[in-house]
């Protein structure tokens, strides 16, 4: 039998739907589209809004500045779709897509800058001099052989998590395949900590038995 | 158990097997998320989540975007936001938002519609010059030539090829159409005869309602009309 379904109180869980944010942000963008007071609604908006947008990108590990800027890009990216909102979702849906969409943007542009970042010998700063030699450490990449057997131990493992009931499955795949948080399986569970943590506890024993391995005792272990 | 300690996936998952083909609709994460689905439905959910981390990002995200801010988590301050706005504002001016761009797409709009009217206005015509035309020979109702002229029954589209008795042609015909009480209903200008002293003129489908009609032919001699000849038709009802 499956574990009840509110094993405890989910922390943080369901915000409810929409919110009053939400609602707000609709009814000035209704008149942001009609016209009406642009600047005023728009201001509105940003104020309803940008704490939260904010704190999604802190909470995504950006920066203060970082995420200063990435607020501005949010709105302005809102400013450009919002005569074509329809409301035919929720304004906060589309509000996090497009954080999304400008934090992938962000990283991407990141990534770029350093792989295209010059390369410059250790002791060449150290010496003060601007130009010569580089030291560059080629990446090795990770091993062929090394991906496939992470690549059968993972398939191993996804077959052994079918044998275990549901909610467990969940718990176990989001922790040893995605490598979750106990917290954050248990929000998107909507489970407390402590039944998340029952769950992978049991999990893991099972897991070990089905692959034929020894779980470390009393430990939430790779090596099992 | 240790938060901290080490897992079966390893400390970053480098090689995660790949999602699955098929994701639920992002609404139903949304629902998920907000408890507005059954029990069975969050299952279906929770089941898709252990396999895929794309609808496991966005959920989280989700999450992360929704949950209220934790004790002692720092934001924006008042000043910081009052300034972010005012660069934002500077932003959004000089990209025309506050002023310029709405009355852009009304513009487009109507120029839209406009264009839309032109061409279908073109299309209509063309496909009308392109119907068929039958065509009525008519003779004049006080013509002389073996008793009145009957009342010629016409299906539009038409060439009207309007016989004339007079003895003499003008440089320019007009005809005018009238109903059996006397209202003008279509005035057509500049005919020219032809040579053989006939002169004809066009009626198009929709140019005339069905019923008995009057064609005045009129020559223009000087700009001042004479009566040439008084001609009569009828369009059937089935027009």
């Amino acid at each position: 039998m499956e574990p009840s379904h509110g094993g405890g109180d989910p922390p943080g869980g369901g915000s409810p739907s929409p919110s009053p944010e939400d609602d707000k942000s609709r009814s000035l963008i209704l008149q942001i589209q009609a016209g009406i007071d642009r600047e005023t609604n728009f201001r509105r908006i940003y104020d309803l809004q940008s704490q939260r947008v904010y704190r999604f990108f802190r909470r995504k590990g950006q920066s203060h500045e970082d995420s200063k800027d990435l607020t501005q890009d949010v709105f302005f990216r809102v400013s450009r779709g919002l005569e074509a909102f329809r409301h035919e979702s929720r304004f906060e849906r589309w509000l996090i897509e497009i954080a999304r969409h400008v934090l992938s943007n962000r990283v991407r542009s990141r990534k770029t800058e350093k792989r295209d970042a010059p390369e410059y010998s250790i002791d060449a700063i150290g010496d003060g001099d601007d130009g010569g030699a580089t030291l560059q450490v080629a990446d090795p990449g990770p091993d062929p052989l090394d991906q496939a057997i992470s690549r059968q131990q993972r398939l191993a493992l996804r077959e052994a998590l079918k044998d275990l009931p549901t909610q467990m499955r969940t718990c176990c795949g989001l922790r040893y395949e995605r490598g979750l948080k106990y917290e954050e399986i248990a929000k998107l569970m909507k489970l407390s900590i402590e039944t998340v943590k029952a769950h992978l506890h049991q999990g893991r024993k099972r897991l070990a038995v089905r692959l034929g391995v020894e779980a470390a005792p009393g430990k939430d272990k790779r090596s099992l | 158990m240790s938060e901290d300690a080490e897992d079966l996936r390893g400390p970053s998952t480098p090689e995660a097997l790949p999602d699955p083909e098929e994701h639920p609709d992002p609404d139903r994460l949304y629902a998920y998320q907000a408890g507005e689905l059954t029990l069975e439905e969050d299952l279906e959910i929770q089941e898709h989540l252990a396999v895929c981390g794309h609808c496991t990002e966005l959920l989280l995200d989700v999450q992360s975007f929704t949950a209220p801010p934790a004790p002692g988590e720092a934001g924006l301050s008042e000043f910081e936001r009052a300034a972010g706005w005012h660069q934002l504002r500077a932003r959004l001016d000089r990209d025309g938002f506050f002023s310029g761009r709405l009355h852009k797409h009304r513009f487009t709009a109507v120029a839209a519609v406009f264009l839309v009217a032109v061409l279908g206005l073109s299309i209509y015509s063309l496909t009308r010059k392109e119907e068929p035309l039958n065509a009525a020979t008519l003779d004049p109702l006080d013509s002389h030539r073996g008793g009145p002229s009957e009342i010629e029954e016409v299906k539009l589209p038409v060439w009207l090829v309007l016989q004339s008795q007079a003895e003499t042609s003008y440089p320019e015909y007009r005809a005018e159409i009238r109903d059996l009480e006397g209202r003008t209903i279509r005035k057509i200008p500049r005919l020219h005869q032809n040579v053989a002293f006939e002169v004809k003129l066009k009626l198009y489908r929709g140019d005339l309602p069905p019923g008995e009609y009057r064609l005045d032919l009129l020559g223009l001699r000087s700009g001042r009309p004479e009566k040439v000849g008084v001609y009569g038709f009828r369009i059937p009802k089935s027009e």
